[in-house]
Order: C-alpha cells, then structure tokens, then sequence
C-alpha cells in the first residue's frame, strides 16, 4: 500500500465511509497497514477537533487581548503585535516575558543587546476554557503586585547559563570558522 | 476594549469569553450590593482581586525600559478604597494613587504551578 492509499482509507474512516471492524477484516492489508490508518484517523480527528477549539476559542482570545493591551505600556504593546510576547517587570524587580498564544513565562536577563531566558514558569488556572491570553493577564496582575507570590506558586524549570557565556558564543564562532575554513579547503 | 464609564467602578472577571465587565456606581447601595453578592462568589470560587491603576504603565516606563503595571492586591473590589487592608507583602501600595471615582478592578481566577 503507498502512503496516499492508506491517506485515503484514514480519510474514509474519519468520514464515517468505513467501520474500524471493516477495516480489520480486509485481508488485503497487513496488520502494520491497518495500524498506520487508525492512527493517521486518530492524528486526522484530533486536528479536526484542536482546529474547532482554535475556532471557538478565537472571539474569546481577541477580547482577553483587547483587556491585555489595556494593561501595557505602549512599547508592551508594539512589542506584543511585532512579536506575540511582552516584556514586564516584578514588584520586586525580576523581568520577564511573557507569551500571549502558549501562556509561557520565562524570567530573562539583558546580556548585550539581547535577552536571555533563565527560568521557565509553569503556572496557569483551572481547565475550563479560558483562553491564553487571559492566563497572560493573571500572570502580569500577580508579577506586578506580588511577585514573592508568583515565584511561590510557580514550577520553575532552571534554563541553563551557557547561552549568554560570552566565551561559549566565541568557542562556537571559532569552531564554525574552522569548519568553514576546511570546506572551503576541500 | 469597550468604553467604560469614568464615574462608575468597574470589575472585570477573567473567563471562558475573555471577560466579563460589571460596572456599579459606588453611591447607589442596591448596584453595590448586586456586586458584593457576586464577589462572594467569586471569593468561593477562589478568585482574588487586583486594583489596576488605569493609567497606562507608560508613565513609570523610566524606571525601567520594559515598564511595570501599577496594580494591587485587594480583597473586596467594593470596599471603600479608605477601609481596604494593606496587603502584608508586596504590591504597591506605597505608590497607590488617591481614592478617586471609576475604580478599576479585575478578578483573577486561582493560579497553580503546573507540570513543566
């Protein structure tokens, strides 16, 4: 069976054109056959099923955006529109960015001209349907009044230092230089 | 972001439509009593209470290039800002502005860590 074919007989399974129990019983397909079928159905329905909540989901995320920007500064704002993602700061002074489409916090550090991650957050409500950009406000009230609080409640998910180590980034450029230099060579 | 009213106190819940505003006029006892009972609930539900200063952050963006919110704890949106507790840490509050008309509040459902 060639990889469309078995695209086909998922896709007829996801329409409801054919029964798993039919599927089964061909006997022209091998079992690793009928098993790559349920499972491109299976990928097929959960797109079809993740698409309709993006959907139902997407008047909800404008309007928590909409309460958002309303919160930022200007250049909060810019920064969210250009890049889906805003810079803020603690009460106690951390900075951190905040992503609006993953509901994602990560603490950073300014080395050089560009911004580092260094802790990772997971912290969010309850499940029940809210949409991301709302998780963001959460997190931006209780950073800026409370930010003892929000590192309290947090997972945190150290991110590593070697990113930002100058000498690292130079041992890299190096060794790219080298590697360059010899393929020009060869 | 809808136009609100300057001279009534708003209230902004967090949920699955993005938010739902309430606005009441701090005078009118009835309007504020319709808001208190929904504060409870909202405090049985676990909700908790954040004063923002409306006034974009652009203001204190000189203390730091990214800005920061001017926003506070509070435990009850309708409390007369004069009676409400300072919170034990954190926040704002030496920096809160005076008690003014068109108080702007947001209730903030529970937040936990996750799995990361």
């Amino acid at each position: 069976m060639t990889p469309q074919e078995l695209a086909d007989l998922a896709m007829q399974l996801v329409n409801g054109q054919m029964t798993v129990e039919t599927l089964l019983a061909r006997t022209d397909l091998t079992d690793a056959d009928k098993r790559d079928v349920r499972a491109l159905a299976i990928y097929e329905i959960r797109f079809r099923v993740e698409g309709h909540l993006r959907r139902q989901r997407r008047p909800a995320q404008r309007r928590a955006l909409g309460l958002l920007r309303s919160l930022l500064t200007s250049e909060q704002r810019a920064m969210l529109s250009h890049a889906r993602y805003f810079h803020a700061r603690g009460s106690a002074g951390g900075l951190y960015r905040l992503c609006v489409e993953t509901a994602n916090v990560q603490r950073i550090e300014r080395h050089g001209s560009r911004y580092y991650g260094v802790q990772s957050f997971c912290i969010h409500g309850p499940e029940d349907g809210c949409p991301p950009a709302d998780e963001t406000i959460s997190q931006l009230l209780l950073l800026s009044a409370d930010e003892p609080a929000f590192l309290a409640t947090a997972n945190a998910h150290d991110l590593g230092a070697m990113l930002w180590n100058g000498e690292w980034r130079r041992e890299l450029a190096e060794a790219r230089r080298q590697r360059e230099d010899q393929e020009g060579a060869a | 972001m809808e136009q609100l009213d300057a001279s009534r106190d708003t209230l902004e819940i967090l949920n699955p439509s993005g938010h739902l505003t309430l606005t009441w006029s701090p005078s009118e006892p009835a309007e504020v009593a319709e808001i208190r009972a929904e504060v409870t609930r909202l405090k049985a539900a676990g909700y908790s209470f954040f004063l923002v200063d409306d006034t974009p952050a652009d203001e204190v963006t000189a203390a730091g290039s990214t800005g920061q919110l001017k926003v506070r704890r509070i435990e009850d949106p309708t409390a007369n800002p004069a009676t409400e507790p300072v919170p034990a840490s954190g926040g704002q509050e030496d920096e809160a502005p005076p008690p003014k008309a068109g108080r702007r509040s947001i209730a903030m459902r529970p937040l936990a860590g996750g799995v990361l």
